[in-house]
């Protein structure tokens, strides 16, 4: 069955009416024209008259029949399933490092990118991004090459360091917003300084996503540096006036030792240089304190930008700048619900210091009586169940299947057991006795941090009051009373959300460990636990948060999201929160949704945050394989090892799904017999006669 | 006549002149006079007896011819050629037609105009040449024919008759032909203007009769430029202007066709004429008719050899 795929063209054969006026015009002159003599016509004109009659009807049969076929093509007529989605989507990463201007081998790497560019079209759309400490995207996924060269010549050169285990999750997350069989990533890289072992590949690419590096061969490369291979912040929590330490890994790539100064700059902190010293082909960290730059600053548990530079001594002065952001705090989102009105809530003061924010204060606490969305929420603390509304108990139920996080604080009441019997655990006792902590488990992530600062203030933590529990084998104690009892419980929920008890109520009359300067910090790195418990279980499920990831869009444009609702843009600012361009602004979507740009009233280019799980089925790339992309051809394409169909297979299928797809292309026939048509009228028409 | 000479003429006259010019004896004058200034040396050789040239006696020659004196000194018998010593009768017929009325968009005299300019410019050369001559308007019949005579009187007797516009529907020159062979002097040339429209073979009929009488036919076929180039750009409907009757027609479909045709039936014409010893001339009433002078005086020469 024949179909149209754009039927507004046919609105075209309205002007089928000007070779029919033509024809109707042209066929009798009206006024008589005198002449001599028709003896010379009469016998001719009756043998060619008819013939002439015939072909004047022909060639507006012909002209129509031109209209009619155009028309008609560009109707898009197809026999079948008509498919016009895309076949493929790729990504292409260019190494913005400033290494990548040696002139060995730029042009090759330059021309390849080009190439790739030169592919695209409207079955085909690609990205490019310009990988530094950051990847700078072209916006969206285009079908116009021209714009897309374009954009890439402007665009191209760089002078820092390359971030490509950043980026690839990047560009893994932009090719889930597009709906397509085929996805590639390519990299084009000329390889240095890359720590390409220990880009995490296996968490990267998805099953189906080909991934294709694009290198110079190793005889164009003229050198080999030392570069920065990571850092990390040492100090889980910093205090007010405390100390920074950052941890930077140096590589060595040279045949030689070497030596040089790391350079740091932090926020509110002092620049430090450190010299260094690192023996040939190795690799080697170096901690860097950093000293506050007041004394008596407040604490800002919120991240901080920082900058380090390396000089060595025996190199070349490329990529030996990293920016990176440091959190010694990771805050996550935390709901609590409300205790009893006559007691001091400690828990919220922890998180909220400055006890006047009411606005703090209405974001972190909840009663259960209105729907709460606990989407978003790392760690919800329940207090005092008895306030809860019994409808939100299920919702709560709800949160900890997907994953979520508890911390019940542990109440000698109904209500509490009833709950805590649901996670088979029972309270049997209530104990008035004042106790100690005697065993803290150091090792885990919520205590170790202590063990870096000193801290003897647990063992001398006074518990009045507190409960005897039961608890499932399962159940892991973090903290212990000195009778033996369980003071911190952690409970995985059929291995997903965790719930942690308390088993004792955060008031003065059970404890004074609020009174001690322990307290505070604990919160903070439960809270921090809990947030990276829920990323783990995120990005075990395969689901990278690209939320965050910035859009860069020019400044005509405007962001809708799904509900028509104009979305906020900022400009685009640096590190040090500089604007570097007027006209180019970035949106950070927030929530997943499906946005659009809007310019001059015409919509246009959709995507996606955050896709559905179903296609983001992890991928298993193993490390042999990784060795191996670094040693082959250019531009082969490597398919994903652990796939459960071979590559050729894959191919043979594709093709097949391809074949099905396309649609039968009558579109060139009908030019084909628009093109005849008109030319059999030029042959066949007179311009005067007919 | 030699181009040259005739582009010398052609400096002289211009058929927008011509045609701009008030009375038909001006117009008649213009062309005469144009005529002889490019020619230079006049033609004219007069009645007087003039000695032209010996030739050898032949057998059939009169015997009044040779001259004896010559004779006596070489004993040779020789001719003594003499010229103009006769005047020749020239019987001008004109067709009278509606087809002569006809004038193209891009012309400036129409056929009927051009011809009476060119049957009044021979007249007067004929006059001035002391040739009898006479002119019949030609329709259906030989209208109002006066016997020829080279006075001025009948000269402006001609001329005023040619200041009628053509009404008559047809031309029947066979018969007009027909009806002078009963008129005409032996040993004539009989001038005819006309677009000779018409069917050929009974004209070559009457023609043969007209050869008979030792009369020398010249035929002056007067043709518009839209005639012989059937220059129509767009699909016209063509009024026939003898019948009255009409026909749509595309000229670019029909265009080589009718040229063929037209070329067909000049080509005949030609030949009818030259097969009784006659002369033809195809005159486009775009350009001055000079040539029709010249070839009457190279008939009428030719005639006198």
């Amino acid at each position: 069955m024949i179909q149209l795929a754009y039927s507004i063209f046919l609105g075209g054969l309205t002007l089928l009416t000007i070779p029919i006026i033509l024809h109707l015009l042209k066929n009798k002159p009206s006024q008589p024209i005198p002449f001599a003599s028709l003896q010379f016509l009469t016998s001719s004109i009756i043998k060619s008259q008819k013939k002439n009659r015939l072909k004047k009807r022909l060639v507006l049969l012909l002209r129509m029949l031109t209209i009619t076929s155009i028309c008609f093509a560009f109707a898009w007529p197809y026999i079948g399933k008509f498919s016009n989605e895309v076949q493929s989507a790729k990504v292409i990463l260019w190494d913005g490092s400033y290494s990548m201007q040696a002139d060995n081998y730029n042009q090759f790497l330059y021309k390849s990118a080009i190439k790739n560019l030169g592919a695209v079209n409207y079955q085909n759309p690609a990205m490019i991004g310009i990988v530094t400490d950051n990847v700078k995207w072209n916006g969206s996924f285009s079908s116009n090459k021209l714009t897309l060269q374009r954009w890439f010549e402007t665009n191209y050169q760089g002078n820092f360091t390359s971030d490509f285990s950043f980026a690839l999750a990047q560009a893994e997350a932009k090719l889930k917003t597009i709906n397509c069989k085929n996805k590639k990533i390519v990299v084009i890289t000329d390889h240095q300084k890359i720590p390409w072992e220990k880009v995490n590949y296996d968490k990267l690419l998805e099953d189906g996503i080909k991934l294709e590096l694009v290198t110079p061969e190793d005889d164009m490369i003229p050198f080999k540096n030392c570069y920065i291979e990571g850092l990390s912040c040492v100090s889980a929590f910093v205090k007010s006036g405390q100390d920074l330490v950052i941890d930077v890994k140096v590589a060595n790539l040279n045949d030689s030792n070497n030596s040089g100064v790391i350079t740091v700059k932090a926020d509110n902190y002092k620049e430090v240089s450190q010299r260094f010293k690192i023996p040939k082909k190795s690799t080697h960290s170096y901690q860097v304190v950093l000293k506050p730059l007041g004394k008596n600053r407040e604490l800002k548990p919120l991240s901080c930008s920082a900058s380090i530079e390396m000089y060595s001594d025996d190199d070349i002065g490329v990529d030996n700048k990293r920016y990176c952001w440091i959190k010694p705090v990771s805050m996550g989102k935390i709901k609590i619900s409300e205790t009893t009105s006559n007691q001091f809530n400690y828990i919220k003061t922890a998180f909220s210091p400055q006890v006047n924010s009411l606005k703090e204060e209405k974001k972190i606490i909840f009663d259960g009586r209105q729907k709460t969305n606990l989407e978003k929420v790392d760690l919800l603390v329940l207090q005092d169940l008895r306030l809860l509304h019994s409808s939100y108990i299920q919702q709560v139920k709800k949160y900890l299947k997907r994953g979520g996080n508890i911390a019940v604080v542990g109440k000698n009441d109904e209500e509490t057991k009833k709950f805590l019997n649901f996670f088979n655990i029972k309270i049997s006792d209530e104990i008035n006795k004042t106790t100690q902590l005697s065993f803290i488990d150091y090792d885990h992530k919520i205590f170790s941090p202590y063990t870096k600062i000193k801290s003897d203030e647990w063992y001398t933590i006074n518990f009045f009051n507190h409960l005897k529990v039961s608890h499932p084998k399962n159940g892991k104690i973090l903290a212990e009373f000195l009778d033996g009892d369980p003071a911190i419980i952690e409970l995985d929920y059929y291995g997903k959300g965790k719930i942690f008890l308390i088993t004792f109520e955060l008031n003065r009359e059970t404890t004074d460990w609020m009174t001690k300067t322990v307290f505070l910090p604990f919160w903070r790195e439960f809270l921090s636990y809990a947030h990276d418990l829920i990323k783990v279980n995120k990005v075990a499920q395969n689901e990278i948060d690209c939320s965050n990831v910035p859009v860069l869009v020019s400044n005509n444009v405007k962001i809708f999201n799904s509900k028509n609702e104009e979305q906020k843009l900022a400009p685009v600012k640096n590190i040090f929160g500089e604007v570097k361009n007027n006209k180019q602004y970035q949106f950070i979507p927030q929530v997943s949704n499906c946005y659009y740009h809007k310019d001059n009233n015409e919509t246009f280019d959709y995507f996606v945050v955050n896709p559905s799980i179903k296609e983001s089925k992890n991928a298993i790339i193993n490390k042999t394989l990784v060795k191996k992309i670094k040693g082959i051809a250019r531009n082969a394409d490597m398919p994903v090892k652990n796939s459960r169909e071979s590559t050729q297979e894959l191919v043979a299928k594709r093709e097949k799904n391809s074949d099905k797809h396309n649609s039968y292309p009558i579109w060139r026939i009908l030019l084909i017999i628009a093109l005849a048509a008109m030319v059999l009228e030029i042959l066949i028409a007179n311009r005067t006669a007919l | 006549m030699p181009n040259s000479v005739e582009q010398n003429i052609n400096e002289f006259l211009d058929i927008e002149i011509l045609n701009k010019l008030p009375s038909l004896d001006v117009k008649a004058r213009y062309l005469v006079e144009g005529f002889l200034k490019g020619l230079h040396k006049s033609p004219f050789r007069g009645s007087s007896v003039e000695f032209k040239e010996y030739r050898s006696y032949q057998p059939g020659d009169s015997l009044k011819l040779i001259d004896w004196k010559v004779y006596g000194r070489t004993d040779r018998l020789n001719i003594r050629l003499r010229d103009d010593e006769t005047n020749m009768n020239v019987y001008l017929l004109l067709d009278s037609s509606a087809s002569m009325s006809y004038k193209g968009e891009k012309s400036a005299m129409s056929k009927w105009d051009y011809s009476i300019s060119l049957a009044a410019a021979l007249m007067l050369f004929l006059m001035k040449q002391n040739d009898a001559f006479t002119l019949s308007l030609v329709a259906n019949h030989l209208k109002d024919f006066l016997r020829p005579s080279s006075k001025r009187s009948h000269f402006n007797t001609l001329l005023s008759r040619l200041c009628l516009q053509p009404n008559d529907q047809n031309c029947d020159l066979p018969k007009a032909i027909s009806e002078l062979c009963g008129v005409v002097r032996r040993r004539s040339i009989v001038i005819i203007i006309s677009d000779f429209y018409g069917d050929l073979k009974v004209l070559n009929n009457q023609l043969k009769e007209l050869a008979y009488l030792n009369c020398e036919p010249i035929f002056f076929n007067v043709m518009d430029n839209s005639e012989l180039n059937f220059d129509f750009d767009e699909p016209v409907l063509l009024s026939d202007l003898e019948s009255g009757s009409k026909l749509h027609l595309s000229p670019e479909v029909v265009r080589k066709k009718y040229l063929e045709n037209l070329n067909a039936h000049l080509l005949e014409l030609e030949r009818i004429v030259s097969s009784v010893g006659g002369e033809y001339l195809l005159l486009n009433t775009s350009i001055p008719p000079l040539k029709a002078l010249g070839k009457y005086l190279y008939v009428r020469s030719e005639k006198f050899k």
